[in-house]
């Protein structure tokens, strides 16, 4: 320790006039606001129409299977289902919005269900795909505990 | 002169007056941390962001803040992180290699305009940047901040018994280069 001694511990570096005076005043500008809970992005942000779509084509379904079963038979002379014909144009469109938004999710929910997967899991794949930890970390801030 | 207030005023008022805890925090700390910081990255503008994310971090993760960690500990620690992203993405982004004050000095738009050391210094300065990582945080830490092993553990994460080690061959080596 001869060669660094106190005299070299001086510090090299300066600031520009009125630095430290200015920046407690710009710091608390920046945080001004409460902190809030992070915002739902993507998928999540429409999850809960995604839900309230499925309910409605999950009805629109079960009157059809209803309407199907009791009405079977009574076909008409040019072969189509009475009972289907009578089907209000509004319950097939939900039919068909059903089937877009179970494919949106995966596969007309065949996948496991992505609120099982968490943000550890996440971190996990991402880091075995060797992507860089600084990207992920300027990326999930916000979520990692320090 | 106002004496500036002890870790454990600025809990208790954060307690009652988050507002008011904060600005405590921040005219006791900013100095502090800024010298932390820019000692690490060298260039004002870098530290100067990396020291407005370090509170807006703390102000964000105040509420998950609890007193097993000493607030002093907790703050280096972020700003430590802050630091270490700075470095890590300015080496990602540099098509050149950054391995003395000079290069750094090139790189940014703010020249050598905030650096007034002499030949030793820059020398020094110089030697510390040859260090790895984790080996120059700990020789900054100790040398600059004269911080105990123990609240050094805490930050980097690392054994006292390990840091002690590595301090010391963090001097030998600045030492080899100064004097060749």
């Amino acid at each position: 320790m001869k060669e660094i001694n106190k005299d070299m511990k001086r510090n090299p570096f300066k600031v520009p006039e009125n630095y430290f005076e200015e920046l407690e005043g710009r710091i608390l500008q920046a945080t001004s606001e409460k902190p809030v809970a992070a915002k739902v992005r993507g998928i999540a942000m429409i999850r809960p129409w995604l839900s309230l779509a499925a309910i409605i084509a999950g009805v629109a379904v079960l009157t059809m299977a209803v309407l199907h079963f009791t009405e079977k038979g009574n076909v008409t002379a040019n072969g189509s289902n009475t009972a289907y014909a009578d089907v209000p144009q509004f319950l097939i469109d939900g039919i068909d919005m059903y089937l877009i938004d179970m494919q949106m999710l995966g596969e007309a929910g065949t996948e496991k269900p992505a609120d099982d997967i968490n943000y550890e899991d996440i971190m996990e794949y991402l880091m075995l795909s060797e992507v860089d930890f600084a990207v992920l970390y300027e990326h999930l801030d916000d979520k990692i505990q320090l | 002169m106002k004496s500036k207030p002890d870790d454990t005023e600025i809990l208790n008022t954060l307690a009652s007056d988050q507002e008011r805890g904060f600005r405590l925090l921040v005219e006791k700390y900013s100095n502090r941390l800024y010298w932390h910081i820019r000692r690490v990255v060298i260039i004002h503008e870098d530290a100067d962001d990396a020291l407005q994310n370090t509170f807006i971090k703390c102000w964000k993760n105040l509420p998950e803040f609890r007193n097993e960690s000493s607030l002093y500990t907790w703050l280096y620690t972020i700003a430590t992180n802050e630091a270490l992203m700075i470095i890590r993405k300015r080496n990602r982004l540099s098509e050149n290699s950054l391995e003395t004050i000079g290069d750094l000095f090139a790189l940014s738009t703010e020249g050598d305009s905030w650096f007034d050391g002499d030949h030793a210094e820059e020398k020094l300065q110089n030697a510390i940047l040859t260090l790895p990582e984790k080996q120059r945080l700990v020789f900054l830490m100790r040398y600059y901040d004269e911080m105990s092993y123990e609240d050094m553990s805490k930050i980097t994460g690392t054994t006292a018994g390990a840091l002690k080690a590595s301090y010391h061959h963090a001097v030998r080596k600045i030492e080899k280069i100064i004097t060749s």
